[in-house]
């Protein structure tokens, strides 16, 4: 059976890890090509806010770019598609405890990706 | 280099005709009859604040390829677009109502028709130039024939006020007597002049127009210069209404009081000019603000938008300003006090200022968005303490406006 | 295209179709979830009722209450990802807007309302 999800519906979740603990908040989902030459996407890494009372009250956008702007880093957590479990979108989990995740890397506030750009 | 010369120049006299309109011109008049030249400090801010906002949002659409609009929505989401949005068409919906009471009372002063029955036909001829016409010819049209309202440089300048206390007022100061009047008539004018339908319309302008990255110092002379001399324009009007409603204790309640501002410089032209400027002013206002609304839906929700379209090919953009002249047109029709209507919606206007410009500031330092083109220190200096004011205009708005609405 | 970021980039981003007509926005992005594969990026939404769900099961309510009174179904349009050709400034797909129910409102009101007025359709600009 196909079961999926909504990213919509995924940003900006609090995401736990199997303790209960809280990790941070579904900032972004990265996806690349599958195979080259496929049209197809697959989600890659999923990216983690962690930051304090400003992103809790709903303003990553603010942070992350009052924050990049400034040179304040913002907490940002890079994980891996593996390591969390996206089918309930109100409740995604990591599915390990944060301590033993080895792909988890603490990433200084850049984007992955091809961004925007101006004209278009 | 001509023809930045001739958009430049086209800009400035945008910003000439089309600062003053029903709001300005109220806020201004009552300023000045209650309070002298104490208020001009407020005009002046209106105007800097404005050329700010004006200068910031069509540096984004230059840039960025996108208005102020679509950058709210893309970058903040459709959750929090909402605020702005439906904030956003609540008050400008009451200040095109207002536009529409401009028009008609000053109709009704020029033919004795009464301005309700001139209601209706106004939103029509709105809606046929609308239908029929390009933006370049509401931009320019507008603007050209509100250069009418040069009519309050003549009549300030033949009242021989002292421009040194025309200058002392400029600077701001405590209210001299009632002090709950004095900063709600404050707060009005900011309203009056920081309208924010006014910068999501220049940002939509300058992608209606084409602007590119080229043209950022075409934008940047003509949020200037077309303010300066706008807000100038206001601040004569606020001028003359001091020196002809304050000696003589006018207390201004009904619009009808205005008309005859002008009359003792300039005796019977300065009746007809009155009325000429408002009629003109506010018509160009009601088809600004009638598209301002639309491309604010259009733009938020990925309509199809243009006004040089033909109206089927974007029938949702245009099915809007229809909807919306018809609608604001309604409770002119019904005979409501068209100053008491014009003094809430500016009041509201400025309480509304927070959803726009507290995202700008996040907008305009995104390099996403912005590129080379982010905010420098000046500009975030600007616009922060912009952000600053106009959260403390909404928490002082509706005390005020129980305590010093007339 | 290398990575996307499907948040930043792709959600609530305008859609153009193929003919470069604005479409709407990406209300909407739905994954297929896989066991022991990454998930796919399966389809673009795009509806007003999608939106909604988004903003609140109060909004939700609002508009399927509007759908009612009107007596339409919500539109919803769903578009397989692998028909989106660039993702930039907006989000373009090989698709004709015409074919889906995104432009359903957009048609109806051409037909009903802009065509019937004279002066509201002909050369696409004025």
């Amino acid at each position: 059976m196909t079961r999926t999800v909504r990213v919509d519906l995924l940003s900006g979740r609090v995401v736990r890890d199997t303790t209960g603990r809280r990790i941070g908040r579904i900032h972004d989902l990265i996806a690349e090509v599958a195979h080259p030459g496929s049209g197809e996407y697959v989600v890659r890494q999923i990216h983690l806010s962690t930051g304090g009372l400003v992103e809790r009250l709903g303003g990553t956008h603010f942070a992350r770019i009052l924050a990049e702007r400034f040179g304040v880093e913002s907490n940002r957590l890079v994980v891996d598609w593996r390591d969390i479990d996206l089918s309930d979108p109100e409740r995604p989990t990591l599915r390990r405890p944060l301590e033993r995740q080895a792909a988890v890397s603490r990433a200084r506030s850049s984007r992955a990706g091809a961004g925007r750009r101006g004209s278009g | 280099m001509s023809r930045k010369i001739a958009e430049v120049a086209l800009g400035v006299v945008t910003g000439i005709g089309g600062f003053l309109e029903v709001g300005s011109l109220a806020t201004a008049v009552q300023g000045g009859a209650e309070f002298g030249f104490q208020l001009g400090w407020a005009v002046l801010l209106g105007s800097a604040s404005l050329m700010v906002l004006m200068e910031a949002s069509g540096r984004l659409a230059a840039v960025s390829d996108r208005t102020l609009i679509d950058q709210l929505r893309e970058r903040f989401g459709i959750r929090f677009f909402l605020l702005p949005l439906v904030v956003g068409f609540v008050v400008s919906l009451l200040v095109l109502a207002s536009e529409i009471g401009g028009v008609s009372l000053a109709l009704q002063m020029a033919t004795g028709v009464r301005f309700q029955l001139w209601a209706l036909p106004i939103a029509f001829l709105a809606w046929l130039l609308l239908w029929r016409g390009t933006f370049s010819l509401v931009e320019n049209g507008t603007a050209i024939l509100g250069l009418v309202s040069v009519v309050f440089l003549v009549g300030a300048a033949a009242l021989h006020p002292r421009w040194t206390s025309v200058g002392a007022g400029l600077i701001p100061s405590r209210a001299t007597h009632e002090v709950a009047r004095y900063w709600y008539l404050a707060i009005s004018i900011l309203g009056a002049s920081i309208s924010p339908y006014l910068y999501a319309f220049y940002s939509s302008g300058a992608i209606e127009d084409g602007w590119t990255t080229e043209d950022l110092g075409v934008n940047r002379i003509t949020a200037v210069l077309g303010n300066l001399f706008g807000g100038g324009l206001a601040l004569m009007t606020l001028v003359v209404a001091a020196m002809v409603f304050l000696p003589r204790h006018i207390h201004v309640d009904a619009y009808e009081q205005t008309a005859l501002v002008l009359t003792p410089a300039l005796s019977h032209p300065g009746f007809v000019f009155f009325l000429a400027t408002l009629a003109i002013t506010c018509f160009g206002t009601t088809l600004e603000i009638a598209l301002a609304i639309a491309y604010m839906l259009a733009q938020g929700l990925g309509w199809p938008w243009s006004e040089n379209m033909r109206p089927a090919a974007d029938s949702r953009f245009s099915f809007t300003y229809t909807v919306v002249l018809l609608v604001a047109a309604i409770p002119i029709a019904l005979g409501v006090n068209v100053l008491g209507l014009t003094n809430i919606s500016m009041v509201l206007t400025a309480a509304s200022l927070p959803v726009t410009v507290v995202p700008m500031v996040v907008l305009m330092n995104d390099r996403d968005v912005m590129g080379k083109s982010v905010n420098g220190f000046v500009g975030n200096v600007a616009l922060v303490a912009l952000a600053v004011m106009s959260c403390v205009i909404l928490l002082a708005a509706i005390p005020l406006q129980l305590l010093g609405g007339s | 295209m290398k990575g996307v970021a499907l948040i930043h980039d792709v959600l609530d981003a305008q859609l153009l179709d193929r003919t470069q007509q604005k479409m709407g926005r990406v209300d909407g992005l739905v994954l297929e979830l896989r066991d022991g594969e990454p998930p796919r990026v399966a389809e673009l939404l795009v509806g007003g009722s999608i939106a909604a769900e988004r903003v609140g099961g109060w909004m939700t309510a609002i508009v399927r209450g509007c759908c009612r009174v009107l007596r339409i179904e919500p539109a919803v349009s769903r578009i397989p990802f692998d028909a989106v050709e660039a993702i930039g400034a907006c989000v373009e797909v090989k698709v004709d807007a015409r074919s889906t129910s995104a432009m359903r409102t957009e048609r109806w009101l051409d037909e009903h309302f802009a065509c019937r007025i004279p002066g509201g359709s002909g050369e696409e600009r004025k």
